[in-house]
């Protein structure tokens, strides 16, 4: 991509933002999410939830960093925006319809058994419009969840620097609280969403049959999976893809500006702070529907475990961290190796795993600020997304 | 939820209740704020892992009880007693942590910091599983849990004024330590200008250092009160983090008589909630308190003049 600038003074003056590496980059990139979309073909459930799980990682630790790293909006509160994406999707695969209260399993407390509830008995009708395809309930959600990073914005806007941080932090416990009270989501003591929501719908069922015509002994619950690994991976290629693009167009040279110097930039007609509350809204989008899709799932929704800070914003900032914070490749680093180690060394060092995870962060922001692939830059200069700019002077190339 | 809403305003006695009990646990969220407070004041530092010091401080108090029990004396503890043995401990731990981490931290970029001490929660929440268990824990503080003064038409709890007392007590030593000793000076310095501070003679690392030792006393006087006014378990840090962030963010920030008044609009407004709607409104009540005084007077009640 070669963007020529005006022929004023200078006709020979040229700004170059890829390289040939960048190109191969892309392309590889391409090619490993057409390779991953086949791995179902394989069979395994385990292989399949575990892509699944990877990519969430890698999506949400992408959208952080988008936040943190280039718009210096360091959110501790982003669990708020996965749990509400979840209980979104929850909300569109319920129906009132007394004939289908089936979909709608409240989970005792005490015992741990499900229970069914007829909605229509509680609530009013009209509050139900599912179930919804999947597909159309994630769309919502992600709308939903930009939505709701709109009234949040006036909050947390006020609070500037590490206020920011906690702040988001109130916004999201206050969310995750407001979430808890709604009755017909479970009232906070957990829901499933039964299988039979899924196969409500042609193209699962679809999938179903596709995956018994490969081996007939295929359950409904791997074409499930499936459908849902396809969707997290359609989702997570799109916001690398989307944030590539943000950060190499105006908008990532607007940010740098604002990076370097808030108050320069905002004298060179930048907006700092319209830039932040249009970057927060969409990254708060993106992230409910990464919930929404990881919520599609047996196992059932509960506000602890799918707002948990812990889950959905800690070890995303370690795997932001140790990867390497405000570049576009730390975090797919971060989140390759937190999953390997995760996965590793859980099973051999059980709970100390965390600690270690934790010491590990404090030797990375002590000693190597920008991640690994911020050691790698420094002593290579190599890089796989350019994003920085280089004016070319004739033959002569200068980083711009 | 109007009747009941109504029931609760128009009743003197109930709205005397609420003022009662919304000062006791607004006192005890000012002594979680305290050493948030003070060390937002002098270095700009946000310490995420306040709370869990907090409850780091409550698990010493349990295991000094439990070894008075295992040495066959009775374990029942008093608290300014086991305050004695926590508060060098953390007083040292604050003081190592200051200087060996968090000073390396600190500059313009706010992300260090906040991550450093973001990781320090999570070792301090899993180390103190690991080491305890995820069990909740109680502190058998004897007759002091249980006693109460009457005031005709109800208990309050000795151990409430004791709470309320702590706070102002330490939130008066705090106000005196800042304004009329020569380490509060050296406070006040680093705080207003750290390189000119530095200029001036003063050792900014040991004094940041010796803020965060101070700060962990504080720490140690929060987690025994709260040791012995409830149970707890390893997790239960970063709700007490933001109760105390929101108790100095409604006072104003670096106003530390300001983060007891956060604290007692925060307790009376939970009290308020739990009884107008309902216990599960408790700390949604606090929670919405906080934002909409955010929202009205994004400085707090009591700004200070320059930030």
């Amino acid at each position: 991509m070669t963007q020529a600038t005006k022929p004023s003074d200078h006709s020979s003056l040229q700004i170059r933002q890829n390289t040939a590496t960048g190109t191969i980059a892309l392309l590889v990139f391409l090619a490993a999410g057409v390779l991953a979309a086949c791995l179902p073909l394989l069979g395994n459930t385990l292989a399949v939830q575990w892509a699944r799980e990877f990519l969430m990682l890698l999506a949400l630790a992408s959208l952080w960093n988008l936040l943190a790293g280039y718009a210096g909006l360091v959110s501790v509160g982003q669990q708020a925006f996965v749990g509400f994406g979840a209980y979104a999707f929850l909300h569109f695969s319920l129906s009132a319809d007394k004939s289908i209260g089936q979909d709608w399993t409240q989970i005792d407390p005490i015992t741990g058994l499900g229970k069914t509830i007829t909605l229509a008995d509680s609530f009013p009708a009209w509050m139900f419009v599912g179930p919804l395809h999947p597909l159309v309930s994630v769309l919502l959600a992600m709308v939903l969840g930009g939505l709701l990073a709109v009234p949040l914005s006036w909050i947390v806007f006020r609070l500037r620097g590490p206020y920011f941080a906690i702040g988001t932090w109130v916004v999201a416990v206050v969310v995750q609280l407001v979430v808890g009270q709604l009755g017909w989501l479970g009232k906070g003591t957990g829901t499933a969403i039964s299988l039979d929501y899924a196969f409500r719908f042609g193209d699962i069922n679809a999938v179903h049959n596709a995956f018994q015509a490969i081996n007939p002994d295929t359950k409904k619950v791997f074409a499930r999976e499936a459908y849902r690994f396809w969707m997290m991976l359609a989702a997570t290629m799109l916001i690398l893809l989307g944030i590539l693009v943000v950060i190499r167009s105006r908008i990532g040279l607007a940010l740098a500006a604002i990076r370097d110097n808030e108050a320069a930039a905002s004298a060179l007609g930048v907006n700092p702070t319209r830039l932040k509350l249009l970057l927060f809204v969409a990254v708060g989008a993106a992230t409910a529907l990464v919930g929404a899709i990881g919520a599609f799932d047996e196992s059932g929704l509960l506000p602890v475990k799918n707002f948990s800070l812990l889950e959905y914003t800690a070890f995303i900032i370690f795997i932001v961290v140790i990867g390497g914070i405000g570049s576009f490749e730390g975090p797919i680093i971060g989140s390759v190796i937190y999953f390997v180690a995760d996965k590793v060394l859980t099973g051999l060092v059980g709970e100390y795993f965390y600690i270690v995870l934790g010491v590990i962060g404090i030797l990375v922001m002590l000693f190597a600020p920008k991640g690994l692939w911020g050691l790698v830059q420094e002593r290579t200069g190599f890089t796989l997304f350019p994003v920085r700019r280089h004016v070319i002077f004739g033959n002569k190339e200068q980083d711009a | 939820m109007i009747d009941q809403l109504l029931s609760v305003v128009l009743d003197p006695l109930r709205l005397l209740d609420i003022l009662i009990d919304g000062i006791s646990s607004g006192a005890q969220y000012a002594l979680f704020a305290a050493g948030l407070s003070l060390i937002f004041g002098i270095m700009r530092l946000v310490n995420l892992a306040h709370g869990d010091f907090i409850i780091l401080a409550a698990y010493i108090l349990f295991a000094i009880s439990w070894v008075l029990g295992a040495l066959g004396l009775p374990p029942e503890l008093n608290p300014l007693l086991a305050l004695l043995i926590a508060a060098p401990l953390l007083f040292a731990l604050g003081y190592a942590v200051q200087r060996g981490v968090l000073n390396n931290t600190l500059g313009k970029d706010i992300l260090p910091p906040l991550l450093v001490t973001f990781a320090l929660s999570v070792i301090l929440q899993n180390g103190l599983f690991l080491i305890f268990s995820p069990d909740t824990r109680s502190i058998d503080s004897g007759a002091l849990s249980t006693a109460g003064i009457n005031i005709g038409y109800r208990q309050v709890p000795v151990l409430a004024l004791t709470t309320v007392g702590t706070a102002l007590a330490v939130i008066g030593g705090l106000q005196y330590l800042f304004f009329r000793t020569a380490l509060g000076r050296d406070f006040r310095a680093v705080s207003d200008d750290p390189e000119i501070a530095q200029l001036m003679g003063i050792n900014r690392r040991q004094v940041f250092a010796l803020s965060m030792g101070v700060a962990m006393v504080v720490v140690a006087i929060a987690g025994v009160m709260f040791g012995v006014a409830g149970s707890f378990d390893p997790y239960l840090g970063p709700s007490r983090l933001l109760s105390a962030f929101e108790a100095v963010i409604i006072g104003g920030v670096g106003s530390l008589w300001g983060t007891l008044a956060g604290g007692i609009v925060l307790g009376i407004s939970e009290q308020f909630g739990s009884r107008a709607f309902g216990e599960e409104f408790k700390q949604i009540s606090g929670h919405v308190a906080f934002l909409i005084i955010l929202l009205l007077r994004p400085r707090g009640l009591f700004p200070r003049d320059k930030d």
